[in-house]
């Protein structure tokens, strides 16, 4: 029988068993409806999730809310929005009490006298022209005067077909600003023109990626084994989709049968008792979703389907060190 | 730039140390970043093929519209339903149509209203009925072997003049020549007449329809003779041709298209994710269509399909596995750059960057 200690050699079993201890539980919270931005392919507005609850806006509420979180296991709060920025005393409440990572654009500056050490990921969505264009503004602009050196930030750049070509220079500018970036797919969920995938566009893109890891391996966070999984959206014989992702809010999975999943995950909506169905919009066609964490976490749930050479598993430590770090479980 | 030298996987020496080329060290190379570049841009297209008319003003042995229950169908000849049609593909994301089967000509205000609806699309003739020049398609005309031969096989008489006295000097036609197995060496006399009337040409390999029992059905011996005659063509009008060695052998390699590739039309991919499995239909004239039956020719066998118009979606889509190393990525740029020039108005073909044959990723040339 194949077992992990005899696939890999002393070096790769000191690196699995630091991350095989970690047993993360994530949960995702809306933090706010409201955005000091409105990106063209946002899942959160053009899904209406910003309509689907009400916010809570009474701090000792929230703060009740995550002690219950955490009581149920929670020990990684993922905050997402709108645009946590606008709610820091939320954002504190959470921080106060559970490992926390903000998603957020960047145009507010987090004060770090508040947040000293709580990791940041700024979304970014291609260069100056394609910010504009899908956002409305050159927002790197404005993130990287902000956090230029932090060690507790890193880019979230969504990749779209647009970007074939233009990652270098964008990684380029990202490493002299001195911060790290995780790259991700758009899933396009409005359509907008010219920015839905087709299959010569994502091996394009998979080159690209595979490329710019090797060139800036201190500034890029990522594995090739991600690269593959999200572009082709196969593991092994498998394909992604409604009936494998593991990121499905537990109370509302009623899949038969349950794929391997997240323990316990639940996206809750910013009046602390709607949830949503997954951790993006509802709106979304599972079979061309794209989501990064969802691959990640898709392929870390899916430990035992890996155990089969040395390559898969060394693959998929890769992928659960990447996720480890990009939420500070590990260093960089 | 340097380049990593790597042998397998488990790092025990072997004797097939090959290099691993980066993808940035395979653009470097002079020309073919340009050419990348230049393909690229077309990656927008995204089609589907609608069926014009459930009538043909000939009839072709081994056609495969008259196979199975497509033929039957009912023609829908309104307007306002065709127009409607095309809005709700643009809607959907088609951006390129291929209007087809069994003859389009006989319906030209509908492949007007289409091409009003589209800028980009493709309309496959026999050539006997000249198509209105405003309908600013590309325009594939049909030939299967010499004026005999299309006496026989296709009961029309002075075939290949008609054709060219119809379509001589116009920019949107395009030649295609299905290699059967019993017209291979009469491709030279056909190629020579087009070149003398300065026409384009391409090639397709006959592709048997399901349960196809006639002996056009290829051997790998005509495959064989096939693949030459293509070669030699390619060499003798450069100008004329629009093909690349690497067609020649996607097209007459002794295993077809799905073996070689995996086809990525519906009716052969169950998937629905990115890509043609999710967004082709084949429109019959009723405007119907099952996606079970969809792909580009439809009824074909696909375990013999090498044909033309099922490559330039099959062989494109498979980028990823070219890009391995030089020689193989030129050959898939090449063909990507015959497809285009074969099915985009305005797109004009440049010198094949690759003047041998590379075999398909994980497979023998042949």
């Amino acid at each position: 029988m194949k077992t992990v200690s005899s696939l890999l050699d002393p070096e790769w079993h000191e690196r699995y068993k630091r991350i095989s201890k970690l047993n993360i539980r994530s949960s995702i919270y809306d933090v706010t409806n409201r955005c000091n931005l409105r990106c063209k392919g946002c899942f959160f507005f053009s899904s209406g999730e910003d309509q689907a609850a009400s916010e809570e806006t009474d701090t000792k509420k929230w703060e009740a809310f995550i002690d219950r979180e955490k009581e149920r296991g929670v020990n990684l709060a993922i905050l997402i929005g709108g645009e946590p920025t606008l709610c820091l005393d939320r954002v504190e409440a959470f921080y106060r009490r559970l490992p926390t990572f903000c998603a957020t654009n960047g145009l507010i500056k987090v004060p770090r006298d508040r947040f000293p050490d709580m990791m940041l990921g700024i979304s970014l969505w291609g260069d100056e022209k394609d910010e504009k264009t899908l956002r409305g503004k050159d927002a790197f602009s404005i993130s990287s005067k902000h956090y230029a050196g932090d060690p507790h930030v890193y880019y979230l750049y969504t990749l779209t077909p647009n970007q074939i070509g233009k990652i270098d220079r964008i990684v380029k500018k990202i490493k002299d600003v001195g911060l790290k970036v995780h790259m991700q797919l758009l899933s396009n969920d409005e359509g907008v023109d010219g920015f839905s995938w087709k299959p010569e566009e994502l091996a394009a893109i998979r080159l690209e990626m595979d490329e710019i890891l090797d060139s800036y391996p201190q500034t890029v966070i990522s594995s090739k084994y991600y690269h593959k999984i999200i572009t082709t959206g196969k593991m092994f014989n498998r394909s992604f989709g409604w009936n494998e992702c593991p990121s499905v809010t537990e109370p509302m999975d009623h899949r038969n049968p349950r794929p391997k999943r997240l323990i316990e995950f639940i996206r809750w909506a910013s009046d602390l008792e709607t949830m949503h169905r997954c951790c993006t919009s509802i709106t979304r066609d599972c079979s061309t979703c794209k989501d990064g964490a969802a691959h990640m976490s898709w392929v870390m749930v899916n430990k035992r389907m890996h155990i089969r050479t040395t390559k898969d598993l060394q693959n998929w430590i890769e992928v659960y060190e990447m996720f480890a770090k990009l939420y500070q479980f590990i260093p960089w | 730039m340097m380049s990593r030298i790597s042998g397998n996987q488990t790092g025990k020496e072997t004797n097939s140390f090959r290099k691993e080329w980066k993808f940035s060290e395979i653009l470097a190379e002079r020309g073919v970043r340009e050419r990348w570049e230049k393909v690229r841009k077309y990656f927008f297209l995204r089609e589907s093929t609608y069926d014009m008319s459930n009538r043909c003003n000939i009839r072709c042995e081994g056609c495969y519209y008259y196979e199975g229950d497509k033929q039957f169908a009912a023609e829908n000849k309104n307007p306002d339903s065709w127009r409607r049609l095309m809005q709700a593909e643009k809607a959907r994301g088609i951006t390129y149509v291929v209007l087809a089967g069994a003859e389009p000509s006989l319906a030209p205000d509908l492949c007007r209203i289409c091409f009003k609806e589209f800028p980009l699309g493709s309309i496959a003739t026999n050539g006997l009925k000249a198509i209105p020049a405003d309908i600013n398609f590309k325009i594939h005309i049909s030939v299967w072997g010499n004026d005999d031969t299309s006496a026989r096989v296709r009961s029309a008489k002075n075939m290949l003049i008609r054709q060219i006295e119809n379509y001589r000097g116009d920019p949107r036609a395009v030649f295609v020549y299905t290699f059967t197995s019993n017209n291979i060496d009469q491709v030279h006399e056909v190629a020579a007449i087009l070149a003398e009337h300065g026409c384009k040409l391409t090639f397709n390999v006959f592709s048997a329809p399901v349960g196809y029992r006639g002996d056009l059905r290829h051997t790998p011996e005509t495959l064989g003779e096939t693949r030459k005659a293509m070669m030699d063509l390619l060499t003798a009008y450069p100008g004329n041709v629009l093909f690349s060695p690497y067609n020649a052998v996607a097209h007459t390699h002794r295993k077809g298209l799905h073996d070689l590739y995996g086809c990525s039309y519906p009716r052969r991919n169950a998937s629905t994710d990115i890509g043609l499995g999710r967004s082709f239909r084949q429109y019959r004239t009723d405007l119907n269509w099952d996606r079970a039956a969809a792909c580009c020719v439809p009824d074909t066998d696909c375990d013999d399909c090498r044909h033309y118009a099922a490559g330039s979606a099959v062989v494109t889509a498979r980028m990823f596995r070219h890009a391995g190393d030089p020689q193989t990525f030129k050959s898939w740029l090449d063909y990507v750059d015959t497809y285009l020039s074969v099915w985009v108005m305005d797109y004009h073909k440049g010198a094949n960057l690759s003047d041998r044959m590379a075999a398909p990723p994980e497979n023998e040339i042949f």
